[in-house]
């Protein structure tokens, strides 16, 4: 082997040891391992429900706004807070 | 020392590291158990990704084909018997995909003779190297990238990973003829490629 030769020997040898990240963790993930479907899973369940979770919790103000809306006649806040219709006695007396 | 002694001390030391042989861990990945599977991808993942990313330069790229190398290992686990190493095995997996890679970037890209990797925006990284390593490393891949998708295999199995003639012709499906002459080939191309990029 002449020196040109071992000179590229050399050159390719610097190729061999090349930093690399880790792609087990990907790989598992992917082929469906149960470890990582566990370790991902409350995530993956958390976004897959956060939009029914958010739809169910406006339904529920959009219902209560209504009834208020509805009982009380307007959606003040005194309405909201359910004292429209408390006296100065009735709220001294509740504070007591 | 030969590369293919090189070689072969590695992969001694990769199995005196392990608590249990491969071919055991192979079993009981056939039997379903993951934990046994990742270890083989654990233990053959350095490899497989040294052989992608020396066939097509651009890490990133590499890092996905590597782990369709072994997703394609996992679903073909029942049709593995054993009859080459499972290194070789997977090689020659990691040379087809990345072949297969080539050919999609060239149709992409247009009709090209060589692949010409993204190796500008995606190089391999090593904040433990210095910059003369990182220079060296970076011609080096660039001229890869200019050999023609045999010549490069060729390079790639034999003098970067250290396989044999023999090895070499089994992953490329070729006589052992063949990579004598093509890796002299291959070594001539390069050696005039680094010379213009030096």
């Amino acid at each position: 082997m002449n020196s040109e030769d071992k000179n590229l020997e050399k050159l390719l040898l610097s190729q061999k040891d090349l930093p690399y990240v880790s792609i087990a963790d990907d790989v598992m993930s992917q082929i469906g391992d149960p470890t990582s479907q566990k370790r991902n899973g409350i995530l993956v369940d958390m976004t897959r429900w956060f939009p029914k979770v958010a739809a169910a919790c406006l339904l529920v103000i959009f219902a209560m706004l209504l009834k208020t809306y509805i009982t009380e006649g307007n959606l003040d806040t005194d309405a909201l807070m359910g004292i429209s219709e408390m006296t100065i006695d009735e709220a001294y007396t509740f504070y007591e | 020392m030969e590369a293919s002694e090189r070689k072969h001390i590695e992969i001694t030391k990769e199995r005196s590291s392990l608590t249990e042989p491969i071919e055991q861990l192979i079993k009981k990945a056939k039997l379903g158990d993951h934990q046994a599977f990742k270890q083989l991808v654990v233990m053959h993942e350095r490899q497989v990704m040294a052989t992608v990313t020396g066939m097509l330069g651009d890490v990133e790229t590499a890092k996905d084909i590597s782990q369709q190398v072994f997703i394609r290992f996992f679903r073909s686990l029942a049709d593995y018997r054993g009859d080459s190493r499972l290194g070789t095995y997977l090689t020659r997996i990691a040379i087809n995909l990345s072949l297969n890679e080539i050919k999609r970037k060239q149709r992409t890209i247009g009709n090209l003779n060589t692949y010409k990797s993204d190796l500008g925006t995606n190089p391999v990284i090593d904040h433990s190297a210095s910059p003369e390593q990182l220079e060296t490393r970076q011609l080096v891949q660039s001229a890869l990238q200019q050999l023609p998708d045999e010549a490069r295999a060729v390079i790639v199995l034999r003098m970067i990973e250290g396989y044999s003639t023999k090895e070499t012709a089994e992953i490329l499906g070729l006589p052992m003829g063949t990579i004598g002459s093509r890796l002299s080939r291959a070594q001539d191309k390069l050696k005039s490629i680094l010379k213009q990029l030096i």
